[in-house]
């Protein structure tokens, strides 16, 4: 990696750090704006924007997201599964493979996320392979698609990166599963993107449109590549990290925070989503769509609580 | 014949040329483009892409209305006693090839379901008197232990283990969840899959362990060695991969996934009565359903 490649990577980033305040500064004009003096609380005060969140297609439900949070193997076994793929890499293991790494990592929490390791504490013998099998079946799904002796430093899932926008209270987050190279010489991402009927394209770009630009703000310099790892396709597909893919996401970040903020007026998209869409009793758009005839007619009025 | 017998048993041959898979891959997502291509026009974009998970590929070979019904109904629904059986056995096989024997069927099914957040199954579970539940379970934990145990580490085992298959320029996904992925890429060792199964054997079981063979044999881009059915009880009822067995599933994917393009495309859906019709979300308002069945529904 030349200078100039490096200092094109900073140009870019700053790039996309001066549309993305531009962009915020036009759909929230007066709002979201930090109080000199007051220490910003994102979550509750602000919008949180993660690389899911811009998948959402119905800026009715990204105004009001399901509060549906619980903590389960599935939401679990990505933040084990890292820390088992670094502990296969960690020199001071002996760990002769995925199990016995998994076992190793289960038996010492130390250093594990607070809440994941408060959460796995709780659970007994059963519960506790219910997890590790999850996580097997995770670290060596990745390891077959990726087919590769390279070393990847894999990353720690303490938490997503976090990017506060500066003066709002917007946050954006994003995570990604390893890391390579170094700001000098380029970064090259991996994302996981694997749900297990998901058909990639539009949807996988735009999340390693969202990690890319995350990864740009904090470290002011653009990633070199996104990698997106589906290991239920058995795809790899890297994308290079340019204008476009930044200037996408940052497009995406101010349209769904122009949602957020709307609130209980931001419009409604009806789609196949709507079944399932916990604001449905309340949206007359929604159970149309799906042809509930009964209360078809709904005003669609909004949920008190 | 235990698991672990029969592993040792299958051949460590790619039963399929790798040149022959990617072949078939490229001839099913022709024919699964000019499905979507005779259908385009008639077909809300909002469905797009248009997903074949493998119980929607089932359920259309039992009844079409059924297989409607099932994709508009409510998520994390579970189908009875007969759904749950199939839950617990496929727990109780995790935990013993994870950590060996389920000791307390019932308060280890408990631990796996609440960890597993599979709150409907939970419901039903405590719903049923101890006694019933404890008949229902401890059976099951028995013979997972009986076939299940002795299996070597380097075999790898993965439980729901999933591959999909993105076709006809991303308009249609198959995908499927894999009860047991053993060996395979980086164990030296042939891949091999197992369904697990709760219920009575039916030919529709073969066709969804052969459409396994085709999802992973595209995922991968090489052949498993063998798939397998196991039911408590039995012994694994296994069949070695071949290229027919690839072509004969790429040939149901085809039809069930025009079928589906079809029905959603509005054309009415044929009605099949069966013991499905117990599961149906439409059995209440279907002219054709029967009721008082019973049901051998399984995961």
């Amino acid at each position: 990696m030349t200078g100039e490649g490096k200092a094109a990577r900073s140009d870019s980033a700053e790039r996309a750090r001066v549309r993305l305040v531009g962009a915020l500064d036009g759909v929230l004009g007066e709002r979201l704006v930090i109080e000199p003096g007051t220490k910003p609380d994102y979550y509750a005060d602000g919008v949180a924007v993660s690389g899911f969140d811009l998948l959402e297609r119905c800026p009715r439900r990204a105004a009001q997201p399901a509060d549906d949070y619980q903590d389960s193997v599935a939401n679990a076994r990505r933040r084990v599964g890292l820390l088992t793929l670094r502990r296969l890499d960690d020199d001071a293991s002996d760990a002769p493979d995925v199990a016995a790494a998994v076992a190793e990592v289960m038996s010492d929490p130390t250093g594990w996320p607070g809440p994941l390791r408060e959460w796995v504490d709780g659970l007994d013998r059963a519960g506790r392979a219910a997890v590790a099998a999850g996580v097997i079946t995770w670290c060596i799904s990745l390891r077959r698609v990726l087919r590769t002796d390279r070393r990847i430093g894999w990353s720690d899932p303490v938490g997503p990166d976090r990017y506060n926008v500066p003066g709002r209270l917007v946050q954006l987050r994003a995570s990604h599963e390893a890391i390579a190279g170094g700001v000098v010489s380029g970064e090259q991402l991996l994302v996981l993107a694997d749900g297990v009927e998901g058909a990639g394209g539009p949807a996988d770009r735009l999340r390693a449109g969202h990690v890319a630009l995350v990864r740009a703000l904090l470290s002011r310099h653009a990633p070199l590549g996104v990698t997106v790892v589906s290991p239920a396709r058995g795809e790899k597909v890297h994308l290079e990290v340019d204008d476009e893919l930044l200037d996408l996401a940052v497009d995406r970040v101010a349209e769904h925070v122009a949602h957020r903020v709307a609130g209980e007026s931001a419009p409604t998209v009806p789609g196949r989503w709507c079944a399932h869409c916990h604001l449905l009793e309340w949206c007359g758009p929604g159970r149309d769509r799906v042809g509930d005839p009964v209360q078809s007619s709904s005003s669609g009025a909004e949920p008190t609580t | 014949m235990s698991i672990d017998a029969w592993l040792r048993t299958v051949p460590t041959e790619v039963p399929v040329a790798t040149e022959d898979v990617a072949a078939l891959r490229q001839e099913l997502d022709a024919a699964v483009a000019a499905a979507v291509c005779a259908i385009e026009a008639h077909l809300d974009p909002d469905l797009w892409p248009v997903r074949l998970p493998k119980a929607r590929l089932a359920d259309l070979t039992q009844c079409e209305r059924l297989a409607l019904a099932r994709s508009a109904g409510e998520a994390g629904t579970i189908d009875g006693i007969a759904a749950l059986r199939g839950r617990a056995l496929d727990h109780f096989v995790a935990h013993q090839l994870v950590a060996g024997r389920v000791r307390e069927p019932l308060a280890d099914l408990v631990s796996m379901l609440t960890a597993a957040g599979d709150l409907a199954s939970l419901e039903l579970l405590e719903g049923l008197p101890e006694h019933t539940a404890r008949e229902l379970l401890d059976p099951l934990a028995a013979a997972v232990a009986d076939s299940w145990s002795g299996i070597d580490a380097s075999w790898a085992p993965r439980v729901e283990s999933r591959a999909s298959v993105v076709l006809a320029d991303r308009r249609v996904v198959c995908s499927g969840v894999i009860d047991v992925e053993l060996g395979g890429v980086a164990t030296g060792l042939p891949s091999v899959l197992v369904e697990v199964k709760s219920g009575r054997p039916t030919a529709a079981h073969q066709h969804e362990v052969y459409l396994y063979a085709l999802l992973v044999a595209c995922r991968d881009g090489v052949a498993p060695g063998a798939v397998a059915r196991w039911y408590p009880g039995g012994e694994p009822s296994a069949t070695p991969v071949s290229f027919g067995m690839l072509d004969a599933a790429s040939g149901r994917l085809v039809a069930g996934a025009r079928r589906w393009l079809e029905l959603l495309a509005g054309d009415p859906p044929a009605e099949h009565p069966g013991s499905w019709c117990s599961w149906c979300p439409d059995a209440a308002v279907c002219p054709s359903a029967v009721t008082d069945r019973g049901g051998d529904h399984d995961g």
